[in-house]
């Protein structure tokens, strides 16, 4: 609900004009919604995987890789850094597609 | 009481007591440069919006760091094992959601609290009511428990009694907040992240010096002192539904901390809240990854016995591993930094305490939306929550 973007307020005169940039804008909208959705799903998979694993595979995360390192503080490193890997994804795509794209619509309005 | 090296609980710590005093100082430093800044309601809540993506990510990681993550999770950690880690990683994994989902319809439609996005279209009153009872909820219980925090550890290292102790941090915290808001309050979280994360680089550093710089080697350590099970889940969540919970918990818990959504008001734009996620994503994953050393260390070179001894929920350990690795000195600085961290936390958490009783209840409920006069004498009133 809250994901829409807030609408640029500013008097445009020709009609066309807007209807046309109102729907650029809700495609943009729904497109950063379908990427957030997306990525917030990959995040919970990460997460409550290694969540399910402690719950219902202890002795799978007691393994030894070598000799100090269990599977389960592997896993574990790994879920921070899937945390940042999926942080930078979604900056990367908002500064080189979403961003652009609402400045495309900006300057279309003015 | 035991006492270990030179680290006597309720024995004031002179180290210690001189960082304490140049934090506090520092502190009401930045206060009265904030204060000569703020003017409007804008910038008592908001820090007139002007914050930048970095500088709101690392006072974001300062909000976000309380004593739970520093003192609590190293001591889990070496008294539990593995078990421990999972708050670790659970208290991560919120921020890309935050990222995704929260951050920027929120820096694009509120003004200082996140009802003011709620309200947007939805029912103002009936919104902002529901709205700030979670908001006061969640300060107050919060605030309780890092008040206690504060008042056993200044008892602990300073050897003031522990209702003087409460009675200090609240002073303290709110000379900063009722004379420099939102900025001075970014200011000192900003100093207190800088601390926090550099104490705990400088510590697991000196940890692992002596394991040849090799996580695994301090691992091994651990295990062969106290048995393979602490590298091994099942130590504190015995059940498939303890892992399930504490790991909804932990995730969905802390996403939506009311002084960390505030936060997002500071910066200029959502371009900038969306860098100062990131930002605090890598800042608070890396203290987190520094936690596996610190933890382990202080289960390894001070042993569980002597945390436990001093209490039973480990949060000395932290504390005892700094003594262990660089003496007293050390010490005193780690006490400060977790002194300081609490500090801001508490500020934070009074600050958006505040913005819900007078900028949700009184001016938009109570008033309609009038006064912003009596806004900002209502929340220099109203830190009292």
């Amino acid at each position: 609900m809250a994901t829409r973007v807030a609408r640029p307020r500013r008097p445009v005169p020709d009609e066309v004009v807007l209807e046309d940039e109102d729907a650029a804008l809700e495609a943009l909208a729904s497109r950063r919604l379908r990427v957030a959705l997306g990525l917030t799903a990959a995040m919970l998979v990460v997460y409550f995987g290694f969540i399910l694993l402690i719950a219902f595979a202890k002795d799978f995360l007691s393994e030894r890789i070598v000799g100090g390192l269990t599977v389960g503080i592997a896993l574990g490193v790994a879920v921070i850094a899937a945390t940042w890997i999926l942080t930078w994804v979604y900056v990367r795509w908002a500064n080189r597609v979403y961003e652009p794209g609402l400045r495309a619509i900006r300057e279309a309005l003015r | 009481m035991s006492v270990i090296g030179a680290f006597t609980p309720g024995e004031a710590n002179p180290v210690a007591i001189v960082f304490f005093v140049l934090f506090v100082a520092l502190a009401l430093g930045i206060t009265w440069w904030a204060a000569r800044r703020t003017r409007t309601t804008e910038q008592f809540y908001a820090a007139g919006h002007r914050v930048t993506g970095f500088q709101n990510g690392l006072a974001l990681s300062g909000d976000y760091m309380s004593a739970a993550s520093f003192l609590g999770i190293a001591g889990l950690v070496a008294l539990k094992g593995f078990d421990g880690l999972i708050y670790s990683i659970g208290f991560l994994v919120g921020w890309p959601i935050v990222l995704y989902l929260i951050a920027e319809p929120l820096r694009n439609l509120g003004r200082y609290t996140f009802a003011d996005v709620v309200a947007y279209r939805m029912r103002q009153t009936a919104v902002r009511v529901a709205a700030s009872i979670g908001t006061l909820a969640v300060v107050i219980f919060y605030l309780i428990a890092q008040m206690v925090g504060a008042g056993t550890l200044i008892n602990l290292i300073f050897g003031l009694p522990y209702e003087l102790s409460v009675v200090i941090v609240g002073v303290v915290m709110l000379t900063f907040l009722l004379l420099g808001g939102m900025l001075a309050t970014t200011w000192v979280q900003i100093v207190k992240a800088l601390l926090l994360i550099g104490g705990a680089t400088v510590m697991a550093f000196l940890v692992l010096l002596k394991f040849d710089m090799n996580p695994l080697e301090l691992f091994r350590s651990a295990e062969s002192q106290f048995g393979s099970s602490v590298l091994e889940p099942g130590s504190l969540v015995s059940s498939h539904w303890d892992a399930i919970s504490l790991g909804l918990a932990l995730m969905f818990g802390t996403a939506g901390l009311p002084h960390i959504l505030m936060r997002f008001y500071t910066v200029p734009d959502a371009k900038a809240a969306r860098s100062s996620v990131s930002w605090a994503t890598l800042f608070i994953g890396f203290f987190y990854l520094l936690t596996f050393v610190l933890g382990f260390g202080a289960m390894a070179l001070v042993g569980q016995k002597p945390i436990s001894d001093i209490d039973k929920g480990g949060n000395a350990a932290a504390l005892l591993l700094a003594e262990n690795v660089a003496g007293t000195p050390f010490f005193g600085f780690i006490a400060a930094v977790a002194f300081a961290t609490i500090l801001a936390v508490v500020a934070g958490l009074t600050l958006s305490g505040a913005a819900a009783l007078s900028h949700d209840l009184w001016v938009n409920v109570v008033r309609h939306g009038e006064a912003p006069r009596a806004s900002s004498c209502a929340s220099r009133a109203s830190p009292r929550s």
